[in-house]
């Protein structure tokens, strides 16, 4: 039997090595003096980070990034959590429209979406070609799917129609009820899905590529065009970059771990289960 | 005029008729029971009521004034669900206080009021505790608490001790009661448990298919049901059409309407024991069919003359209950034989 388990535990020890190494060796080459000819690197050193941090244009580039990324997320909330509030409160014959149209998104490739708008773009009325908010507009798109998804699901986890006619027959108006009783229910689930769409975007190339190239350096373009100058440099901008990503990644797993231990449980278990009295 | 008049009010979904020209009036510090089988239009017209459903057509007065088409939150009503709809968010203090917050009061007004409210409930200790941490019954009592501190001029309930076991259920009717007494709220209690409207109403209104079958004092609808719906629903009534009747007890009868007997006022007695045939009743023989325990009282099915009865008898550990196929002598008093308008 125990021989069993350290047996199991080699063999994931052996995958989780296999997986992490090349992370592992990128990280080694971005805080590498020399490594060439040896198995290890010849010294150890943080300058590539420093000259990382200390370069304006990779600064720049992760406040370009940061700003669209946020800018679109932004927006694409504030306008699905009020149409889906309005569409399940009000007008829930026109769900399966809204379900339909957001994740319209998944079917169109990245290069095929990106051709598209360029060229619809590029002339006529809205001339934003290679402009910021082209690449806003183009990610708003790309995160329906995400944005739409999490916050039905936080939406159906607690009996909304009935939360807001409660609210509503306590002296609430609607704008009130919505942000007293709905918005505090389902935030988590939306910070969640926010915070999701965000590090797809932060590693999303082929849009950002094709719809602003040089025009808007972001991140990704800015580690493209470095990677050709310095192997240690672009292993310093990976590896800052997938921490970036886990630390996302994390506060969201986090978030949508109090949200399942917390709000979901109460409406659906505590109605039919019948709970000892005293 | 009183205080709640619901006026030929009809509400449709999808061209289905769910309320028909429903009427109703309700006075002032009573607690009535809407009671009907599942479907026949309950929560849609506490619904109507309370302005979370548009009503097709009639008129809704509240205290003199004409509610039909005001937005929910100026009518003055409050409604408990059955699911409770207490807000997750909020601590059963928040949740109380919520009303009065809404109406911009002060602070310590709202504390001292929201203190009194959870007293009247019996939930002291649980302010800071979230819904979810609470029992169902005590959800029930947040709930109750909470459309009760905005003091509505009607509280509606719909339902609300559904979900909760028999004893609990009890328990609650019983304080609920006391709170209604106490407090003189009128309220409107929505149920299909003939039992819990019997135990907690002033006043009875028997709903069938988006009218009202019959209103009236519990005792009154129990005694005497004004049709085969409300008997069969009330009170498990034998209900035995004109000629069957006749056929039983072997008598022409004036009406060819059909009757009702309740199943207790049927006296049973073995075979060729000395009952009391006198004037007053009617005797018949018959053969039980089947027995079923109740708790304190037994039912037996008995067959005569092709008539199914069924008879409640006191379930006293002297007389040993009769098995199937044994003769029985029946004894029913003839005033106990309701005879049904419809
Ligand atoms: N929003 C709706 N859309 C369409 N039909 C509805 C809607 N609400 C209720 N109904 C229909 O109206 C009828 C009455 O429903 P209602 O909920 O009032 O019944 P009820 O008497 O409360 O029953 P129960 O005891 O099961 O709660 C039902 O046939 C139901 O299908
Ligand atoms: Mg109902």
């Amino acid at each position: 039997m125990k021989e069993k388990r350290t047996l199991h535990r080699f063999a994931i020890a052996l995958m989780f090595l296999y997986l992490f190494m090349p992370l592992i060796a990128t990280f080694l080459y971005s805080i590498a003096t020399d490594w060439y000819d040896t198995v290890l690197p010849k010294g150890l050193t943080l300058s590539w980070y420093v000259k990382l941090f200390q370069d304006v244009r990779f600064v720049a580039a992760l406040g370009r990034t940061l700003f669209a990324c946020s800018v679109a997320v932004g927006l694409n909330i504030a306008v699905m959590v009020v149409s889906l509030f309005i569409v399940s409160l009000y007008l829930p014959k026109l769900e399966r429209f809204l379900q339909a149209f957001a994740m319209l998104p998944y079917a169109i490739p990245g290069v095929i979406g990106a051709v598209g708008l360029i060229k619809v773009y590029s002339s006529g009325p809205l001339a934003i070609s290679g402009t910021v908010w082209l690449l806003i507009g183009a990610y708003f798109v790309v995160i329906l799917p995400y944005t739409y998804q999490g916050t039905r699901n936080s939406m159906r986890t607690v009996d909304l129609p009935q939360l807001v006619s409660a609210a509503e027959l306590l002296g609430a108006s609607k704008p009130k009820a919505f942000f007293k009783v709905v918005l505090p229910n389902i935030l988590p689930g939306v910070m969640v899905s926010a915070l999701l769409s965000f590090s797809v975007l932060f590693g999303e190339f082929v849009l950002t590529n094709f719809l602003v190239g040089g025009y808007y350096e972001t991140v990704q373009i800015y580690l493209m065009r470095r990677m050709r100058e310095s192997g240690h440099l672009s292993s310093a901008v990976v590896i800052s970059y997938y921490l970036f990503v886990f630390c996302l990644s994390w506060i969201a797993l986090k978030l949508g771990q109090n949200f399942k231990n917390g709000n979901s449980d109460n409406l659906r278990g505590k109605k039919y289960e019948l709970p000892h009295y005293r | 005029m009183s205080y709640l008049i619901i006026d030929k009010v009809t509400k449709k979904f999808d061209g289905t008729v769910v309320l028909n020209e429903i009427s109703l009036a309700v006075e002032r510090g009573e607690l009535v029971t809407l009671l009907g089988p599942s479907g026949c239009g309950k929560s849609t017209l506490l619904r109507c009521i309370a302005g979370l459903n548009e009503v097709d057509g009639g008129r809704i007065l509240l205290n003199d004034r004409d509610i039909t088409y005001l937005a929910p939150r100026k009518r003055g009503v409050g409604m408990v669900f059955q699911s409770y709809a207490l807000f997750p968010n909020m601590t059963v203090y928040e949740n109380i206080a919520f009303g009065l917050k809404m109406q911009g009061l002060k602070g310590g007004y709202i504390a001292a009021r929201v203190k009194e409210m959870i007293d009247l409930v019996g939930l002291g200790g649980k302010e800071k505790s979230y819904p979810r941490e609470l029992s169902g019954g005590q959800q029930q009592r947040v709930a109750l608490a909470r459309s009760m501190i905005v003091e509505p001029d009607v509280l509606l309930l719909d339902e609300p001790f559904n979900a909760l076991d028999a004893k609990i259920r009890k328990m609650l009717q019983m304080e609920l009661k006391n709170i209604q007494k106490k407090s003189g709220m009128t309220m409107i209690f929505v149920t299909h448990d003939q039992e819990e409207a019997l135990t907690i109403s002033d006043r009875i209104f028997v709903i069938n298919e988006g009218r009202v079958a019959q209103s009236g004092k519990p005792l009154e609808i129990y005694s005497q049901p004004a049709s085969e719906f409300v008997a069969r629903f009330i009170g498990n009534f034998n209900v035995l059409k004109g000629e069957e009747f006749e056929r039983l007890v072997g008598e022409p009868l004036i009406s060819g309407k059909s009757l009702a007997i309740r199943p207790e006022v049927i006296k049973l007695s073995l075979n060729g024991e000395n009952g009391k045939g006198h004037n007053g009743s009617w005797r018949i023989k018959g053969k039980v069919v089947s027995v079923f325990l109740k708790g304190n009282i037994l039912r037996y099915r008995v067959r005569s003359k092709d008539c199914i009865l069924d008879v409640d008898v006191l379930n006293n550990s002297l007389d040993c209950s009769l098995n199937y196929d044994t003769s029985v002598d029946l004894v029913i008093p003839k005033d106990e034989v309701k005879v049904l308008n419809l």
